[in-house]
């Protein structure tokens, strides 16, 4: 006997459900075996003298371009470590996004700034600036006091005084390795048709800060944190390392990017109506560079250069995540024409697998989980396939999340110690369940704060760096 | 359940078997990293004690290569006194640097970096490239470095010619390779073409007048300033006149550099170029080299047209130290 119409369209529903996932674990294997490739066939890793030696009257000079608002607590710190990188030539410029707090008045004391007499060039449009100090003890160091605009607009405002070939956008409280411009600017020096130069960005939690300088990397202590570092992991060893393999990379993290200038203005600089002003940057600078038929390549190195502080309350971790997912839709919308081609193969990969891993993916991930009970209880599904749906939906990631750890093991070997590696495959382990899971609802929530309009960035907690 | 859709049972039952085998593997290769990783720091204090005796030892054959200190080295990995011995040959020339050599000789860590020169990655075959070019006195190194000059990948063969450029007698070799190879034309390139032009002035003076095509012009101009070679000034002036507006803004900047007479007629030039972008680079030029000398041309770059340049003007007339003029309309 043919079953019934409703029984039938359930079937398909479910095949569908766990179609799409075997085809995102699948993906996630083929990503990791190209990021494998590139691991292997990369030169081996120079030690900072021989990095210096080698690009001491090659790189070309750089600004770096610090966003700060209520930095109060770590900017003194955050400016001191980033003044003693080691790079040939660089200036710092720090913008004080309207702080309602005494980051000015520290930086002021610090840095014994004073006021300057100069305006920038009107090359993209930012909130007024009040006033513009350069210290007197340290003349590559200039601070840009201007109304609160938001990220990308005081990345804007520091962008018309940049005057140097290339610029390196960091958060305030993002910390360096010391060799960190070095590692990201040798892929512009080896290669002109460089645009933009992510890094790789590590958990901070649970690190010793010495100086605004990671001096000894350990795990976090607390759960959501090193859950945060298995995912870190993930994204930067394995997705981005092989996205840049395949030419397709598009993210930069704001934490650490390195761009072209006069490449970055042409294009019209930081969006300021969006949350996800890094992603959309690079996108809408590639897209410019394909307008211009510039040949470009956007690179990625995959040794750690940047540290960042990862939420440690569910809240906060809620609010960044929704964050990015609204900013990641927001990009994804504005510049859908990538994805209607014209823009080359290899750009239009990394966008659309971006938006079906990022947008779809999860949402079906969702679906799954109401569904499936639902469908063995009332015999549209059998056993076999409830047990593939679970070993896709729980077991996949964990197999992936070893394998980033062996990339990163094998190819990198920067987890500290024996116990930490083995800590983080226990959390490659148990973030498949829950936590996941959670990440998934939170971007279901970004989808529908997306969908309602809702704009800004919300409330960010500062935390203070562990001490030494 | 019909019997049509329990066929695709054996396909549910491979994912959901297959997914379990492959976690399993995964977590058991990371169960023996973890392992490895173990023994390696069970066994760290005693190796960082051996190391800094090798640290010591090779910072001492610098001065006198003792013959007993083979022993003490031989236990450690190679590729720590490989590296170990690259950080020192960085930093020491001439009689000491040969003594390293030669205590890599005897280690056997040249035996070594001819076997990574055939690895089939080619990061490795590049850095073996470049580190042979210490041990250039053996025939078989030579003949090495020389066949690498043809690898496929361009920085394997960039690394080859940098290397065999120190030797006098292989050097047109490598120069007739790097006419016609396209890998030289790569920014990468510059240190070969620098090493040429500090190693043999009258062979890069030679190449200079001969090659035309402007990404190697544009390498060559800039090794002749970073080597002082002020001789080919009225070229690289003629340059800054006459070729691609990449090639006029580095022309200039290498007359400035090589602080030849002709710069300030270059500069001049650049300053009034019909490209922007060359003018805001004359404005930075003037301000990061504090050339106070140029004010008046930054006078009327204030005044320029575009509002880049006028605004590169300004941050340069407030670096080499002086009050901006007070100036209305410049478009802020």
């Amino acid at each position: 006997m043919e079953p019934a119409p409703l029984l039938l369209l359930g079937r398909w529903v479910a095949a569908s459900v766990l179609a799409i996932s075997l085809g995102q674990q699948l993906f996630y294997a083929v990503l990791l075996f190209i990021a494998l490739g590139a691991l292997v066939l990369r030169p081996p890793l120079k030690r900072l003298r021989s990095l210096w030696s080698t690009l001491v009257d090659l790189a070309p000079p750089l600004t770096i371009l610090v966003p700060a608002h209520d930095e109060e607590l770590t900017i003194e710190t955050s400016v001191r470590a980033l003044l003693a990188l080691q790079y040939p030539d660089f200036e710092v410029v720090v913008v004080n996004d309207g702080s309602r707090d005494r980051t000015l008045e520290r930086l002021i004391a610090a840095f014994d700034l004073e006021r300057e007499d100069v305006e920038p060039a009107a090359l993209l449009a930012h909130a007024p600036i009040r006033a513009v100090y350069r210290s007197r003890q340290l003349p590559n160091l200039r601070v840009v006091d201007k109304e609160q605009g938001g990220k990308a607009d005081a990345l804007n405002a520091g962008l018309n005084f940049v005057e140097t070939p290339l610029f390196c956008a960091v958060d305030a409280d993002s910390l360096l390795e010391s060799d960190s411009l070095l590692r990201a600017v040798e892929p512009f020096v080896e290669d002109e048709r460089t645009i933009a130069v992510g890094g790789t960005v590590r958990v901070a939690n649970g690190c010793r800060v010495e100086g605004g300088r990671v001096v000894r990397a350990s795990l976090p202590r607390r759960l959501l944190p090193l859950l945060q570092t298995i995912e870190y992991l993930r994204a930067f060893v394995m997705a981005r390392l092989a996205f840049e393999r395949l030419g397709a990379l598009l993210i930069i993290s704001g934490a650490f990017g390195v761009f072209r200038t006069a490449l970055a203005i042409e294009a019209g600089g930081y969006r300021r109506d969006t949350v996800g002003e890094d992603f959309e940057l690079v996108v809408r600078m590639h897209r410019h560079a394909c307008a211009r038929r510039l040949p470009h390549r956007i690179r990625f190195v995959p040794e750690p250069i940047c540290w960042t502080q990862v939420p440690e309350r569910l809240t906060a971790l809620a609010r960044q995540r929704i964050r990015w997912h609204r900013g990641a839709l927001e990009t994804f919308f504005t510049h859908r024409r990538l994805l209607t081609g014209g823009y080359g193969a290899a750009s239009w990969i990394g966008f659309a697998s971006l938006f079906v891993l990022d947008v779809v993916t999860p949402l079906v991930e969702l679906v799954g989980y109401v569904i499936f009970p639902i469908f063995w209880m009332l015999g549209i599904v059998w056993w076999p396939f409830i047990l593939a749906w679970l070993a896709l939906t729980f077991v996949a990631g964990i197999a992936i999340s070893a394998g980033a750890l062996i990339l990163e093991e094998l190819e990198l070997r920067q987890v500290p110690r024996a116990r930490d590696l083995l800590l983080l495959a226990l959390a490659a382990v148990v973030e498949n369940f829950g936590y996941r899971q959670l990440v998934n609802f939170w971007r279901l929530v970004g989808h529908w704060r997306y969908l309602r309009g809702v704009t800004g960035w919300g409330r960010q907690p500062r935390l203070r760096f562990e001490p030494a | 359940m019909p019997a049509a859709l329990r066929d695709f049972d054996l396909l549910l039952r491979l994912v959901w078997l297959g997914t379990l085998a492959l976690a399993a593997v995964a977590l058991s290769v990371v169960l023996v990293l973890v392992l490895r990783r173990l023994l390696d720091e069970l066994a760290r204090p005693r190796r960082e004690a051996a190391e800094a005796e090798a640290r010591r030892l090779l910072i001492g054959a610098c001065r006198d290569a003792a013959a007993s200190m083979e022993t003490a080295l031989r236990g450690l990995p190679p590729e720590f006194l490989l590296t170990l011995l690259d950080e020192l040959t960085q930093v020491v020339r001439g009689e000491a640097r040969r003594r390293l050599a030669d205590v890599a000789r005897r280690l056997g860590l040249v035996d070594r970096l001819l076997r990574d020169a055939r690895s089939w990655r080619p990061g490795v075959r590049a850095e073996a490239a470049r580190r042979l070019a210490l041990h250039l006195d053996s025939g078989e190194v030579r003949g090495v470095l020389l066949g690498l000059l043809g690898d496929r990948a361009g920085a394997v063969r960039l690394a080859a010619a940098e290397g065999l450029v120190e030797a006098a007698d292989l050097r047109p070799a490598v120069i007739a390779r790097a006419l016609t190879d396209s890998a030289f034309t790569h920014p990468a390139a510059r240190r070969f073409w620098q090493r040429l032009a500090q190693l043999d002035a009258e062979r890069f003076t030679d190449l200079f007048r001969r090659i035309v095509d402007a990404p190697r012009r544009l390498l060559l101009i800039e090794a002749a300033a970073a080597a002082g070679l002020v001789g080919l000034g009225p070229e690289i002036a003629r340059a800054s006149v006459e070729e691609a507006p990449e090639l006029r803004r580095v022309a200039a900047e290498a007359l400035l550099e090589l602080g030849h007479p002709l710069a300030a007629a270059a500069l001049e030039r650049l300053a009034n170029d019909s490209d922007a972008a060359l003018r805001a680079a004359a404005a930075i030029l003037i301000g990061r080299r504090q050339l106070a000398r140029f004010r008046w041309n930054l006078q009327r770059l204030l005044e320029d047209p575009d509002p880049l340049v006028r605004f590169r003007a300004r941050e340069a007339w407030l670096r080499i130290g002086e009050a901006a003029p007070a100036l209305e309309g410049q478009g802020r």
